[in-house]
């Protein structure tokens, strides 16, 4: 629990007193913002962002990857190319199918060393997943196609998941290594079943071609996720020469994480125990507040809440008695919840102490990218593999303020707004230590 | 109406429909209008409804007067003399306009009144109109969007303007207009035949790239 919060808790009764009958309109950040330099901001993006670690000693072996990459071609084979206007005059089918056939070849990598295996994986299952799209749709306005005849059925492929996911976690080189591998691969089926396995998913002809071809692309892209972590898992299971079971070390980290996030939610809400699941609000994070209503700080921290509560509601995280179907993933989503909402309580500090978060110059943005980046690679490079996976997981971080960066003239609010991702992704990353230091005890106890 | 009569008719509106003005009938038959009582509550589950899509985002019908020419997007027509003064929109095609010209020239306006009007909608889709109803004064419809067949031609993201043409088997009275529409996207069922271009889709070979358990243990493929 964070020593923040603790002492929050004792200046409670100040802050309702402090607040009440205020009635005043708050002075509005971006009513009269500072003025911002834009020197420094030339060659910001000129540091590449870190590459994805890997989690384990595995690779793809390249007969397999062209395996892969041959489904895919074979998926796109039946489309026409170019498909012209004459063919297919509606366009938005056309668009749909050449759309995703375009996307579908841009995730193909051209060497397959370049990648690690699960970032790999990925990419064969989202281009597989475009492919499929494609040439579903297609076959759904051919009067010799067969949308069912492109991928298996949604019954099938639901079955194929819960066979791995029985076999998962598997046996592990030890807790903390198997955590992060299995944990990767659960979540691959944890969104399938969430998120697209319903009981009502399946394939008709007899539906709009769009909906028809999103669907089987949907599908295809859960049976190359089941087929990739099946492979990977066996390669992980031949690197192990002394396998153990990970279940018993595996629900008592669960247990320790999940304590940790009840005490966190109880005290957010003042132990409230029927509010655990609703937004809080970002006063929870400070006592007073010195910056202007709006200020970056207060947006950032509201974001930053906000992704973390859908999290908690919507993920696999340990509260309030959850029962995990898949544990390796629910231990890790509720290590990264815990570190959002410690990175969430030092960014209420700095707002107490005055922090806006409004970047005077393009140098100062220029030195949070650096300082993100280097945080990042710390986590990258460490030795242990849970903060290697939570590196693959603030990598997307980067994804908003590198593509505001990179436009070619963003507006100083943007720039702001960047300047803030960057601050929190160090935010994060400076807390994950300390919360994969209890996860690692906890499945090593 | 003879048949006879009708196809007399139908030539004369291609003619004045093209001049201006839809009216297609003089006299005191055109002008009557019913003496039983109206029938001003009801619902058509399967209406006749027209639908003419238009491009340049105008309403398809215009009122022209001495004055000026003004664009009509909702209007109840509840008797011949009214055609007079409405003229299709010269944004609309020559198909559409004698579609147009048909569909009120069929109306018998002794026992129907003709509904006109207009909703946006992307090039690619088009509307089912599930149901039109009628209370007093109010008028409502039901619709829900559905994808254009392949062999429409279309622009993805572009709107279109439709006037919508719905033939209530009621008369009215003239002060009824649009009380409310609903609707949904996309519709829960279509008859649309959507497999229409002649080729196959055939994707050769296994369906997964690497074997899976229940491939391995059971080469026929499917298991459901």
């Amino acid at each position: 629990m964070s020593r923040r919060l603790t002492r929050r808790q004792a200046l409670a009764a100040v802050g309702g007193v402090a607040v009440a009958g205020c009635i005043t309109r708050a002075p509005q950040f971006w009513e009269n913002p500072p003025s911002f330099d834009t020197a420094g901001l030339d060659a910001i993006l000129d540091e590449p962002v870190p590459d994805r670690p890997q989690l384990a000693s595995i690779s793809f072996e390249s007969a397999v990857a062209a395996q892969f990459v041959d489904r895919v071609e074979r998926l796109l084979a039946p489309i026409p190319n170019p498909l012209p206007e004459s063919r297919l005059p509606n366009s938005a089918i056309r668009s749909q199918i050449t759309t995703e056939r375009r996307a579908a070849r841009e995730q193909l990598p051209t060497r397959y060393d370049d990648h690690p295996p699960f970032e790999l994986a990925e990419r064969f299952a989202e281009a597989r997943g475009h492919a499929a799209t494609a040439v579903g749709t297609w076959a759904a306005v051919t009067t010799e196609g067969e949308p069912t005849a492109v991928t298996d059925g949604a019954g099938t492929v639901r079955s194929r998941v819960d066979q791995l996911g029985d076999t998962l976690p598997g046996r592990a080189s030890d807790p903390v290594a198997g955590t992060a591998v299995y944990g990767s691969i659960e979540r691959w089926l944890d969104v399938a079943e969430r998120r697209t396995l319903f009981s009502s998913t399946s394939i008709s002809a007899q539906e709009d071609p769009l909906r028809t071809g999103r669907t089987v692309g949907e599908i295809e892209r859960i049976q190359s996720q089941i087929e990739a972590g099946g492979y990977l898992q066996a390669q992980y299971l031949e690197t192990i020469e002394e396998p153990q079971t990970i279940d018993r070390p595996l629900r008592a980290g669960i247990d320790t994480l999940g304590r940790d996030i009840e005490e966190w939610i109880q005290e957010l809400h003042d132990e409230k125990e029927d509010r655990l699941f609703r937004y809080p609000g970002i006063e929870a994070f400070f006592d007073r507040q010195p910056v202007a209503e709006n200020a970056p700080s207060l947006k950032l921290l509201s974001r930053a809440l906000r992704r973390t509560y859908e999290d908690i509601r919507f993920d696999p995280v340990a509260v309030e008695d959850y029962e995990p179907t898949h544990p390796a993933t629910t231990l890790c989503r509720t290590m990264l919840t815990l570190v959002q909402l410690s990175a969430c309580d030092e960014l209420g500090g700095l707002i107490e102490d005055g922090e806006n978060l409004f970047p005077e110059d393009g140098a100062t943005v220029d030195s949070a990218r650096g300082e993100a980046i280097g945080s990042v690679v710390g986590l990258a490079e460490a030795t242990n593999p849970l903060q290697r996976w939570l590196a693959t997981q603030i990598l997307p971080l980067f994804d908003e303020p590198e593509t505001i960066l990179s436009a070619e003239s963003p507006t100083t609010r943007e720039i702001t707004r960047a300047y803030t991702e960057y601050r929190w992704i160090s935010l994060v990353a400076s807390e994950s230590e300390s919360v994969v230091s209890t996860a690692s005890e906890a499945l090593s106890s | 109406m003879s048949p006879a009569r009708r196809a007399l008719l139908a030539g004369l509106l291609s003619v004045s429909g093209l001049s201006g003005c839809l009216s297609t009938e003089t006299g005191s038959e055109a002008n009557e209008r019913p003496t039983q009582s109206t029938n001003t509550v009801g619902q058509d589950d399967d209406p006749t409804v027209l639908q003419i899509r238009s491009t340049d985002d105008e309403p398809i019908l215009s009122e022209t007067t001495e004055e000026s020419i003004s664009a009509v997007r909702n209007e109840l027509v509840t008797n011949r003399d009214r055609l007079d003064e409405l003229s299709v929109a010269t944004g609309v095609s020559d198909e559409d306009r004698e579609a147009i010209q048909t569909f009120l020239d069929k109306t018998e306006y002794a026992t129907e009144s003709i509904f006109i009007t207009h909703s946006r909608i992307t090039s690619c889709n088009r509307f089912q109109i599930r149901s039109v109803s009628w209370d007093g004064t109010d008028i409502e419809y039901r619709y829900c969007r559905e994808l254009r067949p392949p062999e429409a031609s279309c622009v993805t993201d572009s709107w279109e303007t439709v006037g919508l043409l719905f033939r209530i088997p009621a008369t009215l009275p003239s002060s009824a207009s649009l009380g409310g529409r609903g609707g949904h996207s996309p519709c829960q069922r279509s008859s649309t035949t959507y497999h229409r271009i002649d080729a196959n889709a055939t994707v050769v070979g296994n369906t997964t790239a690497v074997e899976t358990p229940d491939t391995r243990s059971n080469s026929s493929g499917d298991v459901s």
